[in-house]
């Protein structure tokens, strides 16, 4: 698409300026002062007319040769009323600026495409195959139809597909929260464990009351879970178990003095995204007798804003070891060779308190690039009154662990929400974790 | 999460020892105290709920003096009798049942010990108090007052008197409209026909709890016997409160003394500073600790976490709130012993066993690898705007949340390509072509279940570029499903979120509980997404 300059335009109406000197010329020799007096662009109407022989220049005069052939000034005249043109009068005019290549603006060729998606300007298999772009009997959507709003006069033109043959693609990538839930399964499956899967959506009694936390004990305020409108309660398991949760709670069945206060079971129905994934252990250990080990890697959910510390969603890991003979130093030693494998060799562990487990522990890793010491999540061994109502007579060990801190420590990044929140493919793409 | 200051002149006097940085940072947080800071003049500690005791500065001072062997037996309280009566009447019954007291006499309230006892009130009122709803304290000048007290519930309007830095007398109701601390505790009160009340012999208000105490009672730096009220809903609760500041104000040299407190015809003294006996079975800590220890050696431990050890039963101080069955002792061995010197036992490896379903997820995510996809991976969240609005869609049956700080998160997700688009979305400035794709949960609602719900396994992939081809995305499926060997039907589909014509249903040959559906996403839905890059995505449920 070709457009006429400015000085195409010019020429369109007044003539092209050789060719008006080749006309003045004709009439009567003149002076080159006389004759740029009476031409506009002369330097131009002097060059082309020499160049063209219309004219010469003899001792200051200019000698008539030849009249032009008006051929330029067709061409412009046909670019102005957008008919065709070969190319050699094309480039000339280009040479000439007179006219200049039109990039068509989105409209004209979101138009054009949708001319040629409707059929009526489509081109032949021939062209097809001469352009790489468009070789396909499909319709490609582009970013023009999308923009305009063009793409709304598709619909009279879309036509069945003919699916290609071939493909050709490099490979994609996994991200690094699956490469490293990965590692982790492994470890587990390697020292015996069995992998569990549990509910997101999950009762208060699983998630809360099972694991002996009082009703009204701040976790399970309005402000650190997320409880649910739609549905908003679940049926409550077999009566026998909810019975004896029930006594612990109140007056500590026959083992402990329980929280002393009345226990309400429309509290335990009330459903929760589960905050953490303990849930899936407790319901596992109602399942069994033991011994046994089990693992579970989950999402799991407390109710915060969204900042580069908080997200409202992360992983958490999961472990339980139920069997007659084992202890405290089972547990240290669980976590110690845990995080050995995970590729962590100096780990401490720090007093800690939660509602369930006692002893309670939090273990710690070493950083040496940092010289720092990374909190990584809980531990412990469950208590009797969350034991002994789910008809566990053996000690539990029990832990939930952080999956994201060590990934981001290992990093370096400052932000949770590389992870499950941006997804930045360049990031992702270059990362790499071991 | 409960956080107490201390000065640490005022800790290096309640414990009778100099404490260097080492002993702050490294011993004493090993005692179940995590360190929050240490600054030149004061040090913070973090306190577990379990131990309320420790929110008091002397309490914490109490626990580091046995803990680091400065005093090798703890300290045993007792209360001499104040000849004080208080009455509680029947009406309190419905509104705040319980109540406790006690006098403390001869105390000298310099600033460390105002700035303590404080920090105490509030710390409890915070956790163990659960905000004032379960316990409250008031603490008054009882040189203000005549005894008897009487503790009733009374109609709002019936009482007036100034409250706590007010100038003006209101009436009850008044206070919790006017007062900053009637407003902001109003709720405990709230549909209560009548308020809890503490007068004097004459009638004079010492306490509305749990919102304020009276002006009349004001303690002051230069005041030197106190009565202290606790009253709330869970009697445990309210005599540990009591305990906490009576022994906290013993440490500091004040003389404890009972009160007596009469409800119709039972009588009982109150602060009860008896210490409960516990058995504790020693094959028991040893089983669990697997420590060579005898029954000496663990009299020591315990005696270093504040307990007596007399015949064989285990003394709990009275101001103990944790200690429920033997396992919290053997805790509190464990704790004396040093967690750094319990030496980890290594387990042995054996061969355990992933779930099933792992099998296929692995084999999916690397077929989409092979294919030229990168793995994205979401939050179940969402809200109903890009779940449902942006997508072309009427909201219907899913599941929402019922107090969500953040309107991002309202509800759980039902599909992916709503994830993936936003992906795509703050992934603009990225280079083209973008082709990901997510194997992930949603949660759809199922009323059949024991949870109303279930988690359902979604795989989700969309090609973003400057150009597409609706034939090239059937392509990689069709590829896909080849690699997975699964037998599928593509049917012409009309669907909101998709063009016409470049959409189809995915049919699962054999397995009527996994569909899908495949197309060139709607320009419609790219321009809500604020994507301008043409995108085709397909999206099938997998049958777990």
């Amino acid at each position: 698409m070709y457009r006429l300059t400015e000085e195409g335009e010019q020429y369109l109406k007044d003539g092209l300026p050789e060719e008006r000197l080749a006309e003045l010329a004709q009439a009567r020799a003149l002076t080159i002062e006389e004759a740029a007096k009476h031409i506009d662009n002369f330097s131009i109407a002097l060059a082309w007319g020499k160049k063209k022989n219309l004219i010469k220049i003899e001792e200051n005069k200019i000698i008539f040769i030849k009249s032009g052939n008006n051929e330029e000034l067709k061409s412009l005249e046909k670019v102005k009323n957008g008919e065709d043109l070969d190319k050699a009068s094309v480039n000339r005019l280009l040479k000439r600026k007179l006219i200049r290549e039109e990039r068509e603006d989105i409209d004209k060729q979101a138009e054009k495409q949708l001319s040629y998606i409707s059929g009526k300007n489509r081109p032949s298999e021939k062209d097809i195959k001469s352009k790489s772009k468009i070789d396909r009997s499909d319709t490609p959507i582009t970013p023009q139809l999308i923009k305009t709003g063009l793409w709304k006069k598709i619909d009279l033109g879309l036509r069945p597909v003919n699916i290609p043959k071939k493909l050709d693609y490099v490979s994609g990538k996994q991200h690094i929260i699956t490469t490293y839930i990965e590692k982790i399964r492994k470890i587990f499956i390697e020292l015996g464990f069995t992998e569990l899967a549990g509910p997101f959506v999950e009762s208060s009694f699983w998630n809360f009351d099972a694991l002996y936390q009082p009703q009204d004990h701040p976790a399970r305020d309005m402000a650190d879970t997320f409880f649910l409108k739609n549905p908003s309660v679940a049926r409550l398991p077999d009566k026998k178990i909810v019975e004896k949760v029930k006594a612990m709670h109140e007056h500590g069945g026959d083992v402990s003095t329980g929280w002393g206060y009345s226990w309400s079971s429309e509290i335990a129905k009330q459903l929760v995204l589960r905050t953490h994934t303990t849930s899936v252990s407790a319901r596992q250990l109602a399942k069994t007798s033991g011994p046994g080990k089990f693992f579970c890697i989950g999402r799991v959910f407390r109710n915060e804003t969204i900042d580069f510390k908080h997200l409202p969603e992360f992983t958490q890991i999961d472990g339980i070891v139920v069997d007659k003979d084992v202890g405290f130093k089972d547990l240290l030693g669980y976590l110690k060779e845990f995080y050995k494998r995970l590729g962590f060799k100096k780990i401490r562990f720090r007093p800690a308190y939660f509602p369930y487990t006692e002893m309670s522990v939090e273990p710690e890793v070493y950083f040496e690039e940092k010289d720092e010491w990374l909190e990584l999540g809980g531990a412990g061994i469950f208590r009797p009154e969350v034991t002994k109502p789910l008809g566990i007579e053996y000690p539990v060990l029990a832990w939930g662990l952080s999956l994201e801190r060590p990934i981001m420590m290992r990093l370096g990044l400052k932000d949770i929400r590389t992870f499950y929140y941006m997804n930045d493919l360049k990031f992702l793409k270059a990362v790499e974790i071991d | 999460m409960a956080v107490i200051e201390i000065s640490r002149k005022d800790l290096e006097t309640l414990v009778g020892k100099k404490l260097g940085d080492k002993e702050l940072k490294e011993k004493i947080p090993m005692i179940g105290a995590p360190l929050e800071a240490l600054m030149k003049d004061t040090v913070q500690y973090e306190i577990f709920p379990n131990r309320p005791d420790m929110l008091s500065v002397e309490g914490f001072a109490r626990a580091v003096k046995t803990f680091l062997g400065v005093e090798k037996e703890p300290r045993v309280y007792e209360a001499s009798e104040s000849g004080i009566t208080l009455f509680v009447e029947d009406s309190v019954k419905s509104v705040r049942p319980y109540i406790a007291c006690a006098v403390i006499k001869n105390i000298t309230l310099t600033d460390d010990v105002i700035k303590s006892l404080m920090q105490t009130q509030e710390k409890i009122h915070q956790t163990l108090g659960r905000k004032r709803k379960k316990v409250a304290i008031g603490i008054h000048n009882i040189g203000a007052v005549k005894q008897p007290f009487y503790y009733k519930a009374v109609k709002p309007e019936e009482t007036r008197f100034i409250p706590l830095d007010m100038k003006k007398e209101l009436n009850l109701g008044e206070i919790l409209k006017e007062h900053p601390k009637g407003i902001k505790y109003a709720s405990i009160l709230e549909g209560k026909e009548r308020y809890p009340i503490i007068l004097d012999k004459n009638g004079n208000v010492l306490s509305f709890p749990p919102i304020i105490n009276g002006e009349l009672t004001k303690v002051t730096s230069d005041v030197n016997n106190l009565f202290i009220d606790v009253t709330g809903t869970d009697e445990k609760a309210v005599n540990i409160a009591l305990n906490i500041l009576v022994t906290s104000l013993a440490d500091r040299g004040g003389k404890i003394e009972s009160v007596k407190i009469l409800k119709g015809k039972k009588e009982k003294k109150t602060p009860c500073l008896e210490y409960k006996e516990m058995k504790l079975d020693m094959s028991y800590v040893i089983k669990l600790l697997d420590i060579d220890i005898n029954e000496e050696k663990i009299k020591t431990l315990l005696q270093k976490m504040g307990f007596g050890y007399k015949n064989g039963l285990v003394q709990v101080p009275p101001y103990r709130a944790d200690i429920m069955h033997q396992i919290d002792l053997v805790e509190d061995i464990a704790i004396a012993y040093g967690y750094e010197n319990f030496e980890p036992k290594i387990p042995v490896s054996g061969k355990g066993k992933g779930l099933e379903r792992q099998k296929t997820i692995k084999k999916i995510k690397n077929s989409m690898i092979e294919l030229g996809f990168q793995e994205v991976v979401n939050l179940i969240l969402t809200n109903e705007e890009n779940e449902f609005s942006k997508m072309g869609l009427k909201p219907n049956n899913f599941v929402k949340t019922k107090n969500p700080l953040t309107t991002e998160c309202t509800i759980c997700r039902k599909k992916l390509i709503p994830s993936l688009l936003n992906v795509l979305s703050h992934n603009k400035h990225r280079k083209y072509p973008q082709k990901i794709f997510e194997l992930g949960y949603v949660v759809a609602t199922d009323n059949s279940a024991e949870t109303g719900t279930k988690d359902e396994l979604i795989l989700s992939a969309a090609i973003s570029d400057d150009v597409i081809n609706y034939g090239d995305i059937v392509l990689i499926l069709d590829e896909l499903m080849k690699k997975l060997g699964i037998g599928y039907q593509l049917k012409k589909e009309k669907h909101p979120s998709f063009l016409k014509e470049r959409c189809s249903k995915i049919i699962i040959r054999g397995n009527p509980g996994m569909s899908g559906i495949v197309g060139v996403i709607h320009p419609d839905v790219l321009k809500n997404f604020s994507i301008e890059k043409p995108t085709m995505a397909f999206e099938i449920l997998w049958s777990l």
